[in-house]
């Protein structure tokens, strides 16, 4: 019964993206979205960033509408990764940490489930068909309505709409990062077991979520944002006990669906010098101001002004 | 020179004319007197609305020398092929002198000058490990990133 | 999967396996000449050098007042919040990355500045969005708005512009065809060196000669009258 749904809901998928585009050129990402959440598949891909490059075994399943994807790095330290939609679970070097993520994931779901974010802030446009990992993709661009953001290039497959090539470029056209795969292969049938089998549960190292994190301690906001960057929301908040004692630190997520920002609140301890200005490592643009006694930090793979403006926005 | 100020004016000047230009201290008045010539025929010729001739050059100019010198991170263009343009962010040359003043840009703060003097200029190492990871941890796409969190989370 | 006829959000109308939407490809699209010049005049001033930001001013002060008067109505006012702009904007030059075109940077300084005017005063300034911004500032024409119009400034602006266009018409043809190519067609040097089949120099050179032309027959004009018109 459950193959049978699953076959009608990529039957509707194909069947539905003739007319969708035809109506509605944004419905492909829809589309596209679902698709990484609802395929089975297994393959490598290919991720680099600046300053690092690495492959990545992925096999993704999805079980009685539970989702799950096991992915293991090929290159470097061993690392693994595992998700049952609800946790995150990375292996790497003997250490195993717990990470608890909220509405967005790894290369290739990459898109959000609700994309009328992207339609405020993106242009769309259609670009070449190219083959990629032995499927022919279309090529879907979007690009920065301002300054604000940087334009992603995603290549999804023709047949299911599943992300396979994503190229993040700067406003010269530079690319910041990409990720594509070298081999996949869909409708596979894979059993719960296999995603478990690799992590030992009963020895665990690290969880963050125990000891950490004082998660969405909502009374204790005593800052105001000012206007920020155009397109962007609050989507998350998490709060982090600083060095165990009884002080917190902030970590605000700003989203425009793609584009991420952690706006980072810290109170400056005795004998630290503040800091302010804005650099870059790698991708990533980091801007700090002082107020008040707090050290603000943004952080987030866009311009510059982005992190600029958005570490300016604090005010209390 | 006068030339070389009409061509300023259309930016069709080279970047080696452009320090000759600059070089010439004392005529640099004359050469934004002209600007401000072709600027209004331009207006008239573009059919814009012409406003009045005004001093403001010299009262923002007067205003801008009581300020302190700004140095900066240098964007750098490739001066033999505008056909590409690349950008190196540098730290703040060194100086005794040197006052950093931040302003935010689309969304002002006014930032007391004399208090963002008490402060140092970030440098890539002043921004801590587990500021990066928390980010990366929450939010990265990229495999990379995100496994680095796992290399290095506390 | 045949070709498909996609209408993008843009609202242009292509087949996507035929048509290739120029950002779709990673080229690097030449620099405009404008930004260079720019550029390499912030890269100036970031190095202590403050004439070369005098440059900028005199570029963009007369842009920027523009925009500003879309806002404000007050001359003095307009000027104070123009001045304001390019004093925060030449504290924050250190700052500047290059990310955005100069004048884009510089605009979004002089909005919030006219904002943050309006509401000291009082006033609640409209809000606006980057659309609208764009929109103002392409809003520019004789027929529909002033700065502020007296008898006396609407007589002087006639004039002048009566003196430039006679001046013009007075011009030898090559003078009158390369300013009129450059001001009013919008055309760079190269374009007009290959429409008027002479070189780049010789364009330079015509451009400069109308322009010295038509300023000797505006100097009594504007040397007359030292005050606001």
């Amino acid at each position: 019964m459950n193959l049978i749904k699953k076959l009608l809901t990529l039957f509707f998928i194909v069947f539905s993206f003739s007319s969708t585009a035809m109506e509605d050129p944004w419905g492909i990402l829809d589309l596209s979205a679902k698709a990484s959440h609802e395929l089975n598949y297994e393959g490598v891909f290919h991720s680099q960033t600046s300053s690092e490059s690495n492959s990545t075994h992925v096999i993704h399943a999805n079980i009685a509408n539970e989702e799950y994807s096991l992915l293991k790095m090929l290159d470097g330290a061993p690392s693994e990764v595992f998700s049952d939609g609800k946790m995150v679970y990375v292996k790497s070097q003997n250490r195993l940490t717990i990470k608890k993520r909220k509405n967005q994931f790894l290369f290739p779901s990459i898109l959000p489930s609700d994309i009328s974010n992207l339609k405020e802030n993106y242009h769309l446009f259609f670009g070449e068909k190219k083959r990629i990992a032995d499927r022919m993709a279309q090529l879907i661009v979007l690009t920065s309505k301002d300054d604000f953001r940087f334009n992603y290039h995603i290549w999804i497959d023709d047949k299911n709409f599943l992300p396979l090539k994503l190229i993040v470029t700067n406003n010269k056209n530079q690319t910041i990062e990409q990720s594509t795969f070298t081999t996949i292969a869909f409708n596979k049938v894979f059993k719960k077991d296999i995603f478990q089998k690799n992590i030992d549960l009963s020895n665990l190292y690290e969880n963050e979520n125990r000891n950490k994190f004082v998660e969405n301690y909502v009374s204790n906001k005593f800052w105001n944002l000012k206007k920020l960057p155009a397109g962007f929301k609050e989507v998350d908040l998490i709060s982090r006990r600083v060095g165990g004692l009884n002080i917190l630190d902030y970590q605000l997520i700003f989203s425009d669906g793609l584009a991420y920002v952690s706006l980072f609140i810290r109170p400056i301890t005795r004998g630290t010098e503040p800091k302010e200005g804005v650099v870059t490592i790698g991708s990533t643009n980091v801007s700090a101001r002082y107020h008040d006694g707090y050290q603000i930090m943004s952080v987030g793979m866009v311009p510059a002004e982005t992190v600029d403006t958005f570490s300016g926005a604090i005010e209390f | 020179m006068n030339e070389k100020i009409s061509s300023l004016f259309d930016s069709e000047i080279s970047n080696k004319e452009v320090d000759t230009l600059l070089s010439k201290k004392n005529k640099l008045a004359h050469a934004r007197s002209a600007m401000s010539d072709y600027q209004l025929i331009s207006d008239v010729l573009k059919k814009k609305e012409i406003l009045p001739k005004n001093n403001l050059t010299d009262k923002i100019m007067s205003a801008i020398d009581k300020e302190p010198t700004q140095l900066g991170s240098v964007a750098k263009v490739n001066s033999q092929n505008t056909a590409t343009v690349s950008f190196d962010f540098w730290p703040v040359l060194a100086s005794a002198a040197v006052l950093v003043i931040i302003a935010s840009t689309a969304f002002n703060i006014e930032v007391n000058s004399n208090a963002s003097s008490q402060y140092q200029i970030l440098a890539k190492e002043d921004i801590p490990q587990e500021i990066i990871s928390a980010h990366h941890a929450a939010t990265a796409n990229n495999m990379n990133h995100f496994v680095q969190v796992g290399d290095s989370a506390k | 999967m045949q070709p498909l006829k996609v209408v993008t959000s843009n609202s242009s109308v292509y087949n996507s396996s035929n048509d290739k939407p120029e950002k779709s490809k990673m080229e690097i699209k030449p620099v405009n000449p404008d930004r260079a010049l720019d550029q390499k005049l912030v890269e100036k001033a970031q190095k202590g050098d403050k004439q070369a930001f005098s440059i900028l001013v005199e570029k963009y002060q007369l842009k920027l007042y523009r925009l500003i008067s879309r806002m404000v109505r007050d001359q003095s006012e307009i000027e104070d919040i123009v001045q304001d702009s390019f004093i925060k904007a030449y504290r924050a030059i250190g700052n500047f990355r290059g990310d955005s075109a100069f004048y884009t940077w510089l605009y979004r300084i002089g909005i919030n500045t006219a904002k943050n005017h309006l509401v000291s005063l009082g006033k609640r300034p409209k809000a606006m969005d980057s659309n609208e911004i764009e929109e103002m500032e392409n809003y520019e024409t004789m027929s529909e708005l002033r700065v502020s119009e007296t008898p006396e400034s609407s007589m002087m602006s006639n004039q002048i512009a009566d003196t430039v266009n006679g001046a013009i018409q007075n011009l030898p043809d090559e003078l009158r065809e390369a300013i009129s190519l450059r001001e009013i067609d919008g055309l760079c040097y190269e374009e007009i060196s290959e429409l008027m089949d002479c070189p780049i120099g010789t364009v330079r050179s015509r451009i400069f000669r109308a322009r010295e032309t038509i300023a000797e027959k505006l100097k009594p004009l504007i040397e007359t009258s030292n005050k606001r018109w």
